[in-house]
């Protein structure tokens, strides 16, 4: 195993990651806050969620909501830019194997979302009573959900001819996805059809696990989620590895 | 041991033949020139060594190991200048360096001598922390050269390593080559200076529609498929006549060498048309002169 190269990889993308801080960290700090203060703190003031106030109830659904979007962002625009000014074939000349250079990516983007996660999380502790509950769901649930989607980023951007395509599954899918999945709301809250429906979205697990990590609540059987969640992001980083095997849209 | 064996390399892109049956060797030592015009297949069949391309068909060995079946070993041991530049932009230029250096596996500890030799040696220390778009495309094409030797490949692949580059830096470029080359780097080189070909390498092959039309060592080569002429020149324009191998221009003629048995019939006729000869040279063939006969 090429360790050195991996690390590199690693160290690389963080490099990135500073380097664009005022665009990937910042602002989901500050939007995560926004929704707090609106939704938490006025309009929520006297409304609980089981055995929650509203505002406790919003804080794994917003840490998740961020986990989710930044592990995809990070590995979709970090792999498109490499195919768009070509810098991936310095990792693709490289003695990486193909699960390395997947790795590579995968771990930036996890640890990107790991300290996004933690910086949230300070923050919100500043102004809410919240903690967690399982740091071992909340570490499986955090390392699992950013595999997942940073694994769908990897794809998309190899799959992308241009910048657009990107944002096509974020706007089309994640986004809605995320609202229906109980990021603001308990699917106990909503009418049975809904309920039925929320439970084919697998976006749902994510957040109802998480949620689970943290307040030792949730919507489902947590064990479920676990599992759900796993396979997803098994099969996503198999296919990941199988793409780059392939060359698919990186070898002429 | 062959420091590069290609053995029936077959590439198409859809219906487009891009290489086609090519096979070639290089011995450890060589300077081994790829030759061919644009779209000739040169860039493909480098990608199909380093890994950038997928082939159908054939096999390619670096110092002996597989690309495919043993990539990562194959890879330790070449380095690319590709004929784009392709540099991390989210790096300053001693960065560049020490990536790639761990790419390939090396930590940044003991790749700093490297990249500081690299630096000193293609006069980019002063640039160290600068981000390589303020770097001119001199500087640019030096710092790919640096990048491809940092991690010291014992076969060092140059597709187009001199283009757009001034004449000075050239001849430093060529002075560097040899130098690394007489210690024992390996080179695959294409350029579109032939001269540079014909100066530096003892290898060369030709490349012509995917398919490989002339290897040999260089001076074989240009025995081989000498064409040079006989020129004479004449005190005054003379009317053309069809001789083979001869061509009349003005007041001058021409006799390829494989028309050397013309001359007596050529001296004949200008003797009838009553013109004085002025001046006669023989001309051997240039590289090039080879090179656009073989690919016309």
């Amino acid at each position: 195993m090429n360790l050195i190269g991996l690390l590199t990889m690693v160290k690389r993308e963080n490099l990135r990651t500073i380097k664009i801080i005022n665009q990937v960290i910042w602002p989901p700090i500050i939007s995560s806050l926004l929704y707090i203060f609106i939704f938490g703190f006025s309009l929520g003031a006297n409304f609980e969620v089981g055995d929650v106030s509203y505002l406790v109830f919003l804080v794994p659904g917003l840490i998740m909501m961020n986990i989710i979007m930044t592990s995809y962002e990070e590995s979709s625009s970090s792999l498109f830019l490499g195919k768009f000014i070509n810098y991936i074939q310095e990792l693709l000349i490289s003695p990486l194997s193909y699960i390395e250079i997947v790795l590579g990516f995968l771990f930036g983007s996890i640890l990107r979302s790991a300290v996004l996660s933690s910086l949230i999380f300070i923050v919100f502790k500043i102004f809410i009573e919240v903690s967690i509950y399982s740091y071992l769901l909340y570490v499986f649930f955090l390392f699992f959900v950013s595999l997942f989607f940073a694994c769908v980023g990897l794809i998309v951007a190899l799959w992308a001819e241009e910048f657009d395509n990107l944002a096509i599954l974020n706007t089309f899918f994640i986004t809605p996805l995320l609202f229906f999945g109980g990021v603001f709301h308990s699917i106990k809250l909503l009418p049975e059809i809904f309920q039925k429906l929320s439970l084919m979205n697998p976006l749902f697990y994510m957040i109802d696990g998480f949620r689970y990590s943290i307040l030792g609540e949730s919507d489902f059987n947590v064990i479920y989620s676990v599992l759900i969640v796993f396979v997803l992001a098994v099969l996503a980083f198999f296919y990941a590895v199988y793409l780059f095997k392939k060359g698919y849209k990186l070898k002429s | 041991m062959k420091a590069l064996s290609i053995n029936n390399l077959h590439k198409s892109y859809k219906n487009l033949k891009a290489v086609d049956g090519v096979n070639f060797e290089m011995e450890e030592g060589d300077f081994f020139g790829f030759l061919g015009p644009n779209g000739a297949g040169k860039t493909t069949t480098i990608n199909c060594i380093v890994g950038l391309a997928n082939f159908s068909h054939g096999d390619i060995k670096v110092f002996g190991k597989d690309v495919k079946a043993d990539y990562r070993e194959a890879r330790k041991f070449i380095g690319l200048a590709p004929q784009e530049y392709n540099f991390d932009p989210y790096l300053k230029i001693a960065d560049v360096l020490i990536y790639q250096a761990g790419y390939y596996g090396i930590k940044k500890k003991d790749a700093m001598p490297k990249v500081n030799e690299l630096l000193k040696q293609f006069r980019l220390e002063a640039k160290g922390d600068v981000d390589y778009r303020k770097l001119s495309g001199g500087m640019k094409r030096r710092l790919a050269l640096a990048r491809a030797l940092v991690h010291n490949p014992k076969l060092l692949i140059l597709d187009e390593p001199t283009a757009g580059v001034d004449v000075e830096l050239r001849l430093e470029l060529h002075n560097y080559l040899r130098k690394i080359n007489k210690e024992g780097v390996t080179i695959l080189l294409t350029s579109h200076y032939i001269e540079e070909v014909e100066k530096l390498c003892n290898k060369v092959a030709i490349i012509h529609k995917g398919k490989l039309i002339a290897n040999d060592h260089t001076s074989k080569l240009m025995e081989k498929l000498d064409s040079g002429h006989t020129e004479i020149t004449i005190d005054k324009k003379i009317k053309p006549k069809k001789i083979e191998f001869v061509e009349f221009n003005e007041n001058k003629i021409i006799i390829w060498n494989h028309g050397k048995d013309k001359l007596k019939d050529v001296f004949k006729y200008i003797q009838l048309q009553n013109r004085t000869i002025v001046d006669v040279k023989a001309v051997k063939d240039s590289l090039q002169d080879i090179f656009l006969r073989l690919t016309k």
